[in-house]
């Protein structure tokens, strides 16, 4: 057996002034070549093992530790950042804070001169390392001119000019679109087979990574809860991962995990799709699909609270950010708007509160014309919670902030706060009531930006990317207040790249593309018509594909679903 | 903003090395105020005019556009001056408490063309250098240690982000309802001072994850680090600005050493 590459042991760490350790007494090898993929809810320490692999715990950070933790055999503690920079490099979540030049060609070498090796050694790394993650066309490129996807490939080639034996990643897609994300894991697999390089990966999105990765790793509250090949964790841990810590599993597991609890084992225990079609077709006899249940919803008349007629916006640089826009969000609807990134999604909806006024066209929102209805008109009707809760955030205390809105209408004091506590209680936020919105954790940061909305009262909620940062838990919870919330009446408007989230709460879908509406339509129409969409970004959920795939191979005649919990109640157990 | 941001080009003033050209804007500034004349200033005021549409190329609606926010200064310095001077003055015409003196119209329009002088240099410089290559050069050619240089350079790179964040701050905060009558002083100030809050704890935040990502990737690891671009000074460039140099001397040895300076009385 080989000497470990990464070697962790007995490793506590506790921040500085801090009480609780973020690490307690934690054991790890990892050994060359291998994949490991990391997961653990928000601050369980991850990404407090990350910093300390690549030495910048103790070393720039500070704080107490106990243990050691040797890379490619060298002591973290007795070797510089600089020195451990060559054998192990880390590639951030935010693309913008981890590229500090102003060219593409000049952020790759930024480690190798840093390291005073040769010009032209410089020069030919930069070119192999752009070869290496398929963008050298954008070399002289200026950073901030290019996409996010492109950022994150910029930063893992300046890692690879390294040279590096491992690569760390610390939650590399979650400010990416779908497409993004993919392609950001098939690369990490690329490097790993052909370069040998040893990869750990932290991630919350893991439907299209588990499958890569040759370990798997339970973090939770500062220790290593379980360890172990993916297949194995997942059929034994599953449940504990997915209910108790509130963690996302691939949604192929989810069904092989649903099944087994009907008495149907999938074996081997599926982490793929091809998999799982494997496995369904072995159990073939056992299984029957029941037809397509007509789900069509009798609703009484559609009531529309938004319609606009060609609706144009270009910004005063000239960007066209919306194409007109035609389309009719009725009363009860709940709409998802997907697209990748800049594709006029928030541009659209900040028409919709009168952040900025159409260029052209017509639109009416709940009866207020958008051409002349002021901001504070607007908010009357539409709320709007921002992707990043702190953005939001006016005040110095969670109940003031929830009051705000409400006093700034001058309502009586003894209904502002008979509402502000109740709407406190419905958020689970009561206990923090004294604390600054800045404290909170990230899921209660969400919670609150979505409280001082939901106090309004209005017809029309928007959320703009609610799930970022978050683990499944907060999405659910916050999810299931929005549609309790849509049961008494209130349009809700999604924009998210999280296809599992469109597929199980939206009944409209809408996608956009460089500006302009592709495709607006029922849920189901989105499914059947998906191939026809134009739209770069789009990665439907494991599930469907799962089932369009058993359609195709005529393995089973399966309804088209799109949500794990569909499949399962499709499915009878003979 | 884009009033005094770099545009793109390639006039004699843009091939300038930085470093190099600050020097130049100093000393010429530095000669420009040595003699409080209204001829002396003007004829400068007309030079730097010159080299700013010829050899800076810079369009002259964007020069015009530039100075503009500075006339208006400049304009009120000067006539401030001509109406109330503080020294002996021959009066030219009286206007109840107001008197308009020869002194005060010579010295406010020469303040007037001092101050579109170094305004001029000003637009020039900024418009015409690279953010990049000033920082390149202040590494190589003014010998400034590049842990420093380079935390200017990562400074400009993050101006955008910042700007954008401090835009949809604004936005959200608006939907809010902070700040939403918008003319009054105190509605704008309350505005400011809510945004300045998130902006500083993302800011923190960013300046953080950059100086990790930074130092993962063995920044200060040496004294020096490679040089891949070498910044190269021109012979045009070092001419240019010694002939510069020695005007300014000879203006010194004149109007200083000398004394036949005009200068600032009040």
């Amino acid at each position: 057996m080989t000497e470990p590459i990464v070697k962790v042991s007995g490793l506590t760490y506790y921040y500085q002034g801090e009480e609780e350790p973020a690490l307690r007494d934690v054991n790890l090898g990892v050994y060359p070549g291998e994949f490991v993929l990391m997961i653990g809810p928000s601050g369980c320490g991850k990404s407090t093992l990350a910093l300390c692999l690549n030495g910048i715990i103790p070393t720039v950070l500070g704080g107490r530790i106990k243990g050691r933790v040797y890379i490619d055999g060298v002591d973290t503690r007795e070797s510089t950042v600089y020195e451990l920079g060559t054998k192990i490099g880390i590639v951030f979540q935010d693309p913008d804070a981890q590229l500090c030049n102003l060219y593409v060609g000049e952020e790759v070498a930024f480690g190798p001169a840093n390291l005073m090796m040769d010009k032209e050694v410089v020069l030919e790394r930069v070119e192999r390392a752009l070869e290496d993650v398929g963008e050298n066309e954008i070399k002289h490129k200026l950073i901030y001119e290019i996409s996010g996807g492109q950022k994150q490939r910029v930063a893992i080639a300046s890692i690879l000019a390294m040279d590096p034996k491992i690569i760390v990643f610390d939650e590399p897609t979650a400010n990416l679109d779908p497409l993004g994300a993919v392609q950001v894991f098939d690369l990490m697999k690329r490097i790993n087979q052909e370069k040998g390089i040893t990869i750990v990966v932290i991630e919350h999105n893991v439907d299209s990574v588990m499958c890569h990765a040759d370990r798997l790793i339970l973090m939770e509250k500062a220790i290593i809860r379980y360890s172990g090949p993916p297949r194995e964790l997942m059929r034994e841990k599953g449940r504990f991962i997915l209910d108790d810590l509130g963690l996302r599993i691939p949604q192929v597991c989810e069904l092989g995990l649903m099944m087994e609890e009907r008495g149907v084992c999938f074996r081997p225990f599926p982490l793929t799709i091809n998999e799982a079609v494997e496995a369904i077709s072995l159990q073939r006899e056992r299984l029957e699909f029941l037809p397509e249940q007509s789900t069509a919803l009798q609703r009484e008349k559609p009531q529309p609270v938004i319609q606009t007629d060609g609706l144009n916006f270009v910004y005063p640089d000239g960007t066209h950010a919306v194409k007109d826009a035609s389309l009719e969000i009725n009363k009860g609807d709940v709409v998802s708007i997907v697209g990748k990134n800049g594709s006029g999604k928030t541009t659209l909806v900040s028409l919709f509160v009168g952040l900025n006024k159409p260029t052209s066209g017509k639109g009416m929102v709940c009866g207020l014309d958008l051409a002349t209805a002021t901001i504070r008109e607007l908010t009357g009707k539409v709320g709007y919670v921002f992707q990043y809760p702190e953005h939001q955030f006016v005040e110095d205390t969670v109940y003031k902030e929830v009051a705000f809105s409400l006093k700034a209408q001058k309502r009586p004091p003894e209904e502002v706060d008979a509402r502000v506590n109740q709407v406190l209680e419905l958020l689970g936020l009561e206990q923090m009531k004294d604390k600054h919105p800045f404290r909170l954790s990230m899921g209660q940061k969400r919670r609150l930006s979505v409280a001082t909305m939901l106090i309004l009262n209005t017809d029309i909620l928007i959320l703009d990317e609610p799930t970022t940062g978050q683990d499944r838990k907060n999405i659910d919870n916050i999810m299931e207040i929005m549609m309790e919330t849509n049961r008494t009446g209130t349009t809700i408007i999604l924009i998210t790249h999280d296809m599992n989230l469109v597929a199980k709460y939206s009944n409209k879908i809408m996608i956009m593309d460089e500006g302009e509406v592709v495709f607006y339509g029922s849920k189901s129409d989105f499914f059947h018509n998906f191939s026809t969409i134009r739209s770069s970004t789009l990665v439907l959920p494991e599930i469907y594909k799962l089932a369009q795939v058993l359609r195709e191979k005529r393995i089973c005649q399966i309804p088209e679903v799109s949500t794990v919990e569909d499949f399962v109640s499709a499915v009878e157990v003979k | 903003m884009a009033r005094f941001q770099y545009l793109k080009g390639n006039s004699f003033f843009h091939r300038m090395d930085p470093t190099w050209k600050f020097v130049w804007n100093f000393v010429v500034v530095g000669t420009v105020i040595l003699n409080f004349d209204l001829l002396y200033t003007a004829l400068w005021f007309v030079y730097a005019f010159l080299l700013a549409v010829f050899l800076a190329q810079i369009p002259i609606r964007q020069y015009l556009r530039s100075i503009l926010l500075f006339v208006g200064i400049a304009l009120f310095i000067a006539l401030w001056k001509s109406v109330y001077y503080a020294e002996e003055a021959q009066v030219l015409f009286a206007w109840g408490p107001i008197n308009v003196t020869q002194e005060g119209i010579l010295e406010g329009f020469a303040s007037f063309f001092r101050v579109l002088v170094i305004v001029s240099l000003s637009v020039i410089f900024t418009l015409t250098t690279d953010p990049g290559r000033m920082v390149e050069s202040l590494i190589q050619v003014a010998k400034v240690p590049y842990r420093i240089g380079y935390t200017a350079y990562a400074a400009l790179r993050f101006i955008p982000i910042y700007e954008n964040e401090a835009q949809v701050i604004t936005n959200a905060h608006q939907i809010r309802g902070v700040g939403e009558t918008g003319k009054s002083l105190r509605s704008k100030a309350r505005l400011y001072r809510s945004l300045l809050v998130p902006l500083l704890v993302s800011g923190i935040r960013r300046a953080q994850a950059a100086s990790i990502a930074m130092d993962s990737r063995g920044f200060g690891a040496y004294a020096k680090r490679t040089i891949i671009h070498e910044v190269k000074v021109s012979r045009s460039t070092m001419v240019f600005v010694l002939v510069h140099i020695a005007i300014g001397a000879v203006a010194f040895y004149y109007y200083i050493i000398l004394g036949h300076g005009i200068q600032f009385l009040g």
